[in-house]
């Protein structure tokens, strides 16, 4: 069966948990080695506290969520008595599409609007609801029938004709059994940071501290970038609902000045995605999977990879789904110099992961994403273990001009990954083994302006904060650009 | 067995479906299970033991009252548990039972068709107990689902929409899991063939089946698009289709392409410090060698790794630099 909402797989699939290492960037800003204990003390009870403040919202939210729905139920049933009794009071009919809407009973809100259309055959906004509620239930046949009846309706009030542009192909695209989707953007960026420099102004080699000569300095960068993810899905039109699941992602910056760190990166995976027992277990499908990746700095390969995992896909609530998922990759890094010493050595890297939905409503969800991963690089001091999580809380709104069809959303969002390393460097730092803290937060807006069209923004401020200068960094991004979507 | 032949039989096994319908329903007590909430002319109901009458709105609907429309009539029935039941035209069918505890929210209710089109929209008994609707030459079990079901002298047609439904007859049965698939089945012993997608041509003509066809002028006022924006009718959107919007995996692209970025420049600091400070003192003791390089990938990656043995060639390429670097 499909999911009852459209929450297609994008954290129930993998697309390569190399992503969550990006915390090897810009250093902290006072760059004088640890962190006090007494400062990590004084994080880690603030994060207790954040942690337990989430709690106690979620916990309250729920129980107002609970009553509210009781309520729901109880008016449903006494609209539902009244409009037995008295069919064409139709204020009564509205009113118990409205409550089963929102009780998220949508064969009960089908049934009476079809009801209507027994009276009122062309009721437009009528026709227009009964499509977006099959649609939700994953009906698109359905959907389909009653957007083209809706779009027949001269008095379709404008608004909506517009949303039509981009629900109605939407909806044809699902009933074909090879469909592709696609995000696509291009503009201009900013990075504070560009050469990653440390704030000390200088690094440890060889356990002494060295002055960056006056040829490596900080330096922010403008640059030109394009990104991509594409996605097909082959669906084997069976009753299980298999299918096979193939992603592409793209990545490139041109920078203005400092070419040498212009990068390229291609990311593909493949893998059938099979119900694991769709009778008693719907919704319950497991994903085998390839993925390899390649990628250039400055012209020259950087790091490529090879691998395979499992992902299994658990989208059996209609307010939550989660996919717990294992991946192994093979590394093969290119950084010349004469010893390598910073993290993501050739060698192999495992990652657990679950990542998680909670949808609040249909336009407010919580991803949320836990990882644990381990590098095993050829030197000790290049391998390490890893955890952490990403999370963000996409928000879609009405867009403030009436006749853009797609929802606009803005997303804050928030990472933080703890490292230990295995070793100490010697190049490095001999006495001292690398650990690592590094988070990330920011915010997204994408604003479609027509069902293909749009444009999309995000301003972040990453940090790590490493007991090595050498990796004590951080980093302003903003980039901005038109989109294009399928 | 062509179609031609097959019209007797199914003729025959419509012919007995009435039958049992007319002796069940001869036999029960009055047990009110919904109400009429739309119809049209010409839709006829038969209360167990009492006379056909017009079916009008509101009226209240019998168990085991046998239903039956004209070529020109259509007819919706809500029921207690809140199942809608449209009848389209020139159908003809029974409820033959329906037991509803709305305490308990579970329920038995089993209708039979002989002959029309009806879409079935499941409440609360078909999301218990489960629903159960008997035609000339299957059985259709229903849990919480959504389906059109069509009975003519070709067969029956079973359209899913939504839910588990399952399909038998005396030969075998199928299971339609997903919405917009159809099971056909042409008779009570033939082989039922696996579902193929739903046409959007047999779905529409379905629609037209199961509509009225008129414009009630008198219900107007009430029933306009004015009305129906007061009520918030079609004012929340869909979600966007995360797979054609950016999100935390479009964020994790670009963090990731930094984190290359940084460790390139953090490799490319290190060595013009050394550079830096091997021009200045005597050069510090040589770091440890390098470990031996890793065993080759194994056969089980398979043609994934191929990109990767590729890559692994071009790091090993990357080590031999650094060292002629080192040399020099």
């Amino acid at each position: 069966m499909e999911p009852l909402l459209r929450v297609r797989p994008p954290l129930l699939e993998s697309h390569g948990r190399l992503d969550l290492l990006q915390h090897y960037k810009k250093s902290n800003s006072a760059g004088l080695g640890p962190p006090s204990v007494r400062g990590r003390s004084v994080r880690r009870v603030l994060i207790g506290l954040a942690a337990a403040g989430l709690c106690v919202s979620v916990s309250f939210a729920a129980r107002a969520d609970d009553r509210g729905r009781q309520e729901l139920v109880a008016a449903q049933a006494r609209l539902l008595a009244a409009t037995l009794q008295a069919p064409t009071n139709f204020d009564l009919a509205f009113e118990y599409v409205r409550v089963s809407s929102a009780l998220g009973d949508y064969e009960a809100a089908i049934g009476a609007l079809e009801r209507l259309l027994a009276f009122a055959p062309n009721l437009a906004r009528a026709n227009f609801e009964l499509a977006t509620l099959y649609f939700r239930l994953g009906s698109y046949d359905n959907a389909v029938h009653y957007f083209k009846a809706a779009a027949a309706a001269p008095d379709l009030d404008p608004r909506l004709r517009a949303r039509l542009t981009a629900y109605l192909p939407e909806a044809e695209k699902e009933l074909q059994p090879i469909r592709w989707s696609g995000f696509l953007q291009t503009g201009l960026g900013y990075q504070s940071n560009v050469s990653a420099f440390p704030n000390s102004g200088f690094i440890d080699i060889f356990g002494q501290n060295a002055p960056l000569g006056s040829a490596i300095a900080q330096k922010a960068d403008g640059e030109v970038f394009g990104l991509a993810k594409v996605s097909n899905i082959y669906d084997f039109e069976n009753q299980r609902g298999d299918r096979i699941e193939t992603n592409f992602t793209g990545y490139g910056t041109g920078e203005f000045t400092l070419h040498q760190f212009n990068l390229g990166y291609a990311e593909a995976s493949i893998g059938p995605r099979l119900a694991l027992d769709p009778v008693n277990w719907p919704g319950v499908t497991v994903k085998p999977y390839i993925i390899g990746n390649l990628s250039w700095v400055g012209g020259t390969p950087y790091l490529n990879s090879a691998g395979a995992g499992v992902s299994l896909g658990i989208d059996t609530a209609r307010d939550w789904s989660i996919a717990p998922d294992v991946e192994w990759r093979h590394l093969s890094v290119n950084n010349p110099g004469p010893v390598a010493i910073t993290a993501l050595g050739t060698g192999s890297y495992i990652s657990l992961s679950v990542s998680g939905i909670y949808r609040f409503t249909d336009q407010i969800s919580l991803q949320f994403e836990p990882i644990y991963a381990r590098s095993s690089a050829l030197n000790d001091w290049q391998s390490f273990n890893q955890g952490g999580f990403q999370a963000g809380l996409p928000v879609e709104f009405e867009a403030p001009f009436p006749l853009i069809p797609l929802q606009w959303t803005v997303m804050p969002y928030v990472s933080a990954l703890w490292d230990s390393f295995d070793a100490p460097d010697p190049a490095v730092n001999p006495n001292v083994r690398r650990c690592d803290f590094a988070y990330y937060g920011g915010v997204m807006l994408d604003m479609p302006i027509t069902a293909t069209f749009g444009l999309s923004g995000m301003v972040q401020y990453a940090r790590t904060n490493s007991n090595l200068p050498n990796f004590t960094t951080d980093d302003v991004t903003v980039l901005f650009g038109p989109t294009a979507r399928f | 067995m062509d179609r031609r032949s097959k019209r007797p039989i199914m003729q025959a096994a419509t012919a007995g479906v009435a039958a049992a319908l007319a002796f069940v329903y001869g036999k029960a007590a009055a047990q009110v299970v919904g109400n009429v909430g739309a119809v049209t002319p010409a839709s006829l109901g038969r209360p167990p033991g009492e006379k056909a009458r017009n079916l009008v709105l509101g009226a209240r609907i019998i168990a085991n009252e046998l239903i039956h429309t004209s070529d020109a009539g259509t007819t919706n029935i809500t029921f207690l548990d809140r199942t809608t039941l449209s009848v389209g035209r020139n159908s003809t069918l029974i409820i033959d039972k329906y037991v509803y505890d709305p305490e308990s929210g579970r329920g038995v209710m089993t209708a039979t068709m002989a002959q029309g089109v009806m879409r079935f929209i499941g409440g609360q008994i078909s999301h218990t107990s489960g629903v159960r609707v008997l035609t000339p030459v299957a059985t259709i079990g229903v849990r919480g689902g959504m389906m059109t079901v069509q009975v003519g002298p070709g067969g029956v047609t079973v359209m899913s929409h939504y839910g588990h439904i399952d399909v038998a007859n005396a030969a075998n049965h199928q299971l339609l899991l997903r919405s917009g698939f159809t099971v056909h089945v042409t008779g009570s012993h033939d082989w039922i063939a696996d579902p193929t997608q739903t046409s959007l041509q047999a779905l529409n003509q379905n629609y037209r089946f199961l509509s009225g066809g008129g414009h009630h002028h008198h219900y107007d006022k009430e029933l306009n698009d004015f009305a129906a924006g007061h009520y918030g009718l079609a004012n929340t959107p869909l979600a966007n289709d995360p797979d054609s919007m950016p999100g935390l995996d479009t964020i994790g692209t670009v963090n990731l392409g930094q984190s290359f970025v940084t460790n390139r420049a953090q490799q490319q600091q290190w060595n013009a410090a050394q550079a830096n400070l091997s021009s200045h003192t005597p050069p510090p003791s040589p770091p440890p060698p390098s470990p031996p390089p890793p065993p080759p990938a194994t056969g089980g990656n398979g043609n994934g790794n191929g990109s990767g043995n590729g890559s692994g060639s071009g790091g090993d390429n990357g080590d031999g630099g650094c060292r002629g670097d080192r040399c020099r």
